[in-house]
C-alpha cells in the first residue's frame, strides 16, 4: 500500500525522479558536485531565475506565457543603476520595479482585455523594453554607484545569498497564493478550462491581467537583482534567450504550457535541474554552446518521458 | 391544452412559461411557446431538431430575452437577463457537453467562483466536506478530492448535478443527459432524479428517448416549429400520441428524390464493427441511388461512414465496394477507391477558410495536377469555373476567401472539392447544417442530379424531413446498432420515429 503511494507520487510528478536521477548522474561524473558548498552555489545561481519562474508560473497555470520578461531585465537593470544618481538607490529600484508592474499592466490588458494573441503582445513588449533599453543606456554598460547595491547583491546568511532568501520567501508567498486563494483556484481554472469557469462566475479577464502583472514585477525585480549581483547592469543582460530558459525550468518541472496544471514546487525543481546541468557541464569543462545544446536535447527527453507517463496515467485512471 | 396552467391552483408551480415569443432576424424561432413544472415533477421537454426546445430554455435561464409572454418562477413574475441571475434563483442547466475544469478537483468544481474562505485563506477543509455531504446525499462513490480528469463520464455528469445541488438548485434543467451513459449509469441517475423530486426540485428533461421519458417524466410537453403542440400526463398516455404531436406538419415539396432506376451494388458493408460505436452494421449502396442515414447525434453514423473512409479502425466486418474487398486503410486509399466524404463540420474538417475558393477546390485533387512539386494553377483554375458554374456558387471571384462566404456557398466549395475528383460514391454528414433554407433546396436538388447522373450517394442528416424529401431507402440508427430499412412508401415520419425508439426500449428491457 505504502509502496503504491509513492509510486503513484512519483508518476504524479515526474519531475521528482527526474530531479534524482540528474543528482546521481552529477555525482558521479564529478566528485565536486555533491559538497555542501558547490550545492549551495548551485541554489544562489539559479535564484534569480528562480524568482522570475514564480512569476511565469502563474502566467503558464493560466494558459499564457510572457516573452517580454527576455528584455524588461535589462531595462530594469540598467535603471536600478543609473538612476541611482538623480534619485537614490531606493528611488531607483522603486522606479524599476514600478516599470516592471507597468509592463505586465500593458501585456495584462492587452492580452486579456483588448483580446490581442499573447505571443504577439509580449513579444513586441520584449522588442519595446529592448529599444528602450538600448536608448536609455546609450548601448554602455552602467555601473552601480550605490557600494549597498553590489553589497546586497553578494551578501550571504548561512551560505544563501540575500536573494536566494528572497527567492524561498517567494516560494512560499506563491505556494500560499495558489494553493489557499480564489485568485490561485481561478488560475487554474481559467487555465483549465477558461468557459467552465466564465460559467462559475470567475473574472476570467481580471485573472489572466494580474498573472501578467505579477509576472512583470518578478521578472522586474530579476533585473534588479542581477544588477545588484553583478553592480553593473549591461543592455545585452537577459538578451537572446533568458525568457526562455524560464519557461523551460517552469515547464519542464510538469507545468503544462496549456495551462491548468502546475505546482511552484514543479518549478523549483524544474529551474534546478537546468541549473545542476549547467553546473555540471562547467565543473567538467564542457564547452557552453555544447551545454546549451544538451540542456535542449535533455528537455526534449525529459518532456517525452513526461508525455508517456501522463498518458499511462490517464489509461489507468479510465480503467478506474 | 396551453390552459393547463389556469386548471390548476396556481401555487403549485415552480415555473410557469406562457406564451413565449421570440424572434431572430428573418425567423420566428417560438411562437406561444410554454412549460409549466410543478414542485417535484419531471416534465420532459420533446420536439424535434430546430422545434425551439433549446431556444425556450435560454429565454428562461437569462441567455436570450423573450420578445413576448410571461414567466412566473415559484409563483413571481421573473425576467432574468443574464445566466447568472438564474442560477442564484436556484435555477441551474446542465449542458450536455459537460462545463467541468479537468485537471481540479470534484470539490472544487462544484465550489468554483464560491469556495467557503476564511478572511483570504481557501478552506479545502470544509469545501471537501461540503462537497463530500452533497455526494453522499446523492449516494455516488465519487470523492470529494478525486481529479475529474480520473472520472468516468457519468461521474463527471454526476459531479455537475452535485455542483448544481450545492449551488441550492430549485429548477434542474437536463439536456440530453444520458447520451454518453450506459445502462447502469442511466438508471443510477434516474434514481438520483427520483431523490431530488422527493424533495420537490423540479426537473426539466429534455431528450429525443422516447423510453426515457415514459420511464422518467411525470408530465410530458412538446414543440413543434416554436409552438406548445401537446401537453400529455404521462401515465395517461402512449409513445404514438406524443410522437403525432411532435410531427405533425406537412412535408414542403421542394424536396427533389432522385427518380432513376438503381443500378448495380458500389458499396456493401457486412457486420461492420467498431469497439464502443457501433456494431453489426450492413447494407448496401448502389449507383443511380440516395440512401438515407438518420438517427440521434452520437448513435454511431458519422463513425460508421468514418470508417469506410479509413479513418477509423474497424473490429470486426467487411466492406465491398463494387464487389470486390475493399483494402482501405487511410482516407488517401479511400479517395483512390473514389469515395467522397463531406464531413459534418464543413469549416474544422472540410475547409481553409483563409484560402481562395479556387485553392479549396484544388486542393483534393492536387497530386493528380502537380508536376515535380509544382501545382498546375492552370488546372485549378478550370476546376473552379467548371464548378462555379455548374453548382451556382455566388462568389465574387477565384481568389475570395471561403471564410467570407455564406455557409451554403462553403458547402458548394466542398462539393465541388469532392465533384472534380469524380467520385462513385459521394457520403454527405449533415450537408445542409446552417445552410439557410434557399441554398438547401439547390444542394438538395444537386444531390438527386449526381444519382440520376450514376453516383451513389449516402447522406446522414438529423433532419426528418430533410431525409424523407430526398432518400430512396433509409437506414435508422439508434445506439450504434442498425434498427431498421425503409423503402419507399415506408418512409414516413412515424415509422422513422418508431424505428429509433423501439431501439431504445428493447435495449433497456
Amino acid at each position: 500500500m505504502k509502496t503504491n503511494k509513492w509510486a503513484k507520487f512519483l508518476t504524479n510528478n515526474t519531475v521528482v525522479p527526474i530531479l534524482v536521477v540528474i543528482l546521481i548522474i552529477a555525482a558521479v561524473l564529478d566528485s565536486r558536485f555533491m559538497t555542501p558548498g558547490n550545492l549551495l552555489n548551485v541554489f544562489n545561481q539559479n535564484s534569480i531565475k528562480g524568482i522570475m519562474a514564480i512569476g511565469m508560473t502563474f502566467v503558464i497555470i493560466n494558459g499564457y506565457f510572457d516573452m517580454s520578461l527576455c528584455t524588461l531585465v535589462s531595462l530594469t537593470a540598467g535603471l536600478s543603476c543609473g538612476l541611482q544618481d538623480q534619485i537614490g538607490l531606493a528611488g531607483a529600484i522603486l522606479v524599476a520595479l514600478l516599470v516592471g508592474l507597468l509592463v505586465g499592466v500593458i501585456n495584462g490588458f492587452l492580452i486579456a482585455y483588448a483580446g490581442i494573441n499573447a505571443f504577439v503582445v509580449t513579444l513586441s513588449l520584449m522588442l519595446g523594453c529592448r529599444g528602450l533599453t538600448y536608448i536609455y543606456s546609450d548601448e554602455q554598460s552602467i555601473v552601480s554607484p550605490s557600494m549597498a547595491f553590489a553589497e546586497f547583491g553578494s551578501g550571504k546568511i548561512l551560505g544563501l545569498t540575500y536573494t536566494s532568501w528572497l527567492f524561498i520567501i517567494g516560494l512560499f508567498i506563491a505556494w500560499f497564493v495558489l494553493k489557499y486563494t480564489a485568485h490561485g483556484r481561478n488560475t487554474y481554472a481559467a487555465g483549465g478550462n477558461a468557459s467552465a469557469a466564465e460559467n462559475a462566475g470567475i473574472k476570467v479577464k481580471r485573472t489572466i491581467f494580474i498573472n501578467f502583472v505579477i509576472c512583470g514585477v518578478l521578472s522586474g525585480l530579476g533585473g534588479v537583482l542581477y544588477a545588484a549581483q553583478n553592480g553593473a547592469s549591461t543592455p545585452a543582460l537577459g538578451w537572446p534567450d533568458m525568457h526562455m530558459l524560464v519557461i523551460a525550468g517552469v515547464v519542464l518541472g510538469g507545468t503544462k504550457l496549456s495551462g491548468g496544471v502546475g505546482t511552484i514546487w514543479y518549478s523549483l525543481a524544474g529551474v534546478m535541474v537546468l541549473g545542476i546541468i549547467a553546473n555540471i557541464m562547467s565543473l567538467k569543462r564542457v564547452q557552453s554552446w555544447v551545454s546549451t545544446m544538451l540542456t535542449g536535447l535533455i528537455m526534449i527527453g525529459v518532456l517525452y518521458i513526461d508525455k508517456i507517463l501522463t498518458e499511462k496515467r490517464q489509461k489507468e485512471g479510465l480503467k478506474n | 391544452m396551453n390552459d393547463r396552467a389556469e386548471k390548476n391552483g396556481t401555487n403549485e408551480y415552480l415555473l410557469q412559461m406562457k406564451q413565449i415569443e421570440k424572434s431572430f432576424p428573418g425567423v420566428k424561432a417560438l411562437n406561444g411557446a410554454g412549460i409549466d413544472v410543478k414542485y417535484g415533477e419531471v416534465v420532459a421537454l420533446c420536439g424535434e431538431n430546430g422545434a425551439g426546445k433549446s431556444t425556450l430554455m435560454k429565454c428562461l435561464y437569462g441567455s436570450y430575452r423573450a420578445d413576448a409572454g410571461e414567466i412566473l418562477y415559484r409563483g413571481k413574475p421573473v425576467r432574468f437577463t443574464d445566466p447568472e441571475q438564474a442560477k442564484e434563483a436556484g435555477i441551474i442547466l446542465i449542458f450536455q457537453e459537460l462545463s467541468l475544469v479537468m485537471d481540479l478537483t470534484v470539490a472544487e468544481n462544484m465550489f468554483l467562483g464560491s469556495q467557503p474562505k476564511n478572511g483570504i485563506k481557501l478552506n479545502w477543509k470544509k469545501m471537501n466536506a461540503a462537497a463530500q455531504e452533497v455526494l453522499n446525499e446523492l449516494h455516488s462513490e465519487v470523492k470529494a478530492t478525486d481529479l475529474i480528469r480520473n472520472l468516468p463520464i457519468a461521474q463527471q455528469q454526476m459531479v455537475e448535478i452535485a455542483r448544481g445541488i450545492a449551488l441550492g438548485a430549485q429548477l434542474l434543467i437536463l439536456d440530453e443527459p444520458t447520451s454518453s451513459l450506459t445502462e447502469r449509469e442511466k438508471n443510477n441517475l434516474f434514481k438520483v432524479i427520483r431523490m431530488l423530486t422527493a424533495k420537490g426540485v423540479g426537473i426539466i428533461y429534455i431528450s429525443h428517448k422516447m423510453d426515457e421519458i415514459m420511464e422518467i417524466s411525470d408530465h410530458v410537453t412538446v414543440m413543434r416549429d416554436g409552438e406548445r403542440t401537446g401537453d400529455f400526463e404521462t401515465k395517461d398516455t402512449d409513445l404514438d400520441s406524443i410522437i403525432k404531436a411532435m410531427i405533425g406538419r406537412t412535408l414542403d415539396n421542394y424536396y427533389t428524390k432522385c427518380s432513376a432506376r438503381p443500378g448495380k451494388e458500389v458499396l456493401r458493408v457486412e457486420n461492420l464493427t467498431v469497439n464502443g460505436y457501433f456494431r453489426n452494421i450492413s447494407f448496401n449502396v448502389h449507383e443511380r441511388e440516395v440512401v438515407g442515414f438518420y438517427g440521434l447525434v452520437g448513435a454511431g453514423r458519422t463513425e460508421i461512414m468514418e470508417t469506410i473512409f479509413g479513418v477509423r479502425k474497424a473490429n470486426g466486418g467487411k466492406i465491398f465496394i463494387d464487389g470486390k474487398e475493399s483494402a482501405i486503410r487511410t482516407s488517401v486509399d479511400a479517395v483512390k477507391a473514389g469515395i467522397g466524404f463531406v464531413t459534418e463540420n464543413r469549416k474544422e474538417q472540410g475547409l481553409l477558410l483563409e484560402k481562395s475558393c479556387r485553392e479549396n477546390m484544388a486542393l483534393a485533387k492536387l497530386p493528380q495536377i502537380s508536376k515535380g512539386g509544382f501545382v498546375n494553377e492552370g488546372e485549378t483554375k478550370r476546376i473552379y469555373e467548371k464548378y462555379h458554374k455548374e453548382l451556382q456558387i455566388s462568389s465574387p471571384s477565384s481568389e475570395q476567401n471561403v471564410v467570407y462566404l455564406s455557409g451554403g456557398n462553403q458547402q458548394k466549395v466542398v462539393l465541388g472539392k469532392w465533384l472534380c475528383m469524380n467520385p462513385k460514391l459521394l457520403i454527405l454528414d449533415e450537408p445542409t447544417r446552417g445552410i439557410d433554407i434557399g441554398a438547401k433546396s439547390e444542394i438538395h436538388s444537386l444531390i438527386a442530379r449526381l444519382a440520376e447522373e450514376g453516383m451513389a450517394v449516402i447522406v446522414i442528416s438529423s433532419e426528418m424531413p430533410e431525409i424523407i424529401g430526398i432518400s430512396n431507402r433509409i437506414y435508422t440508427i439508434a445506439q450504434g446498432r442498425m434498427t431498421g430499412e425503409l423503402h419507399g412508401d415506408e418512409i414516413t415520419e412515424l415509422n422513422l420515429m418508431r424505428s429509433i425508439a423501439i431501439a431504445d426500449s428493447t435495449q433497456s428491457a
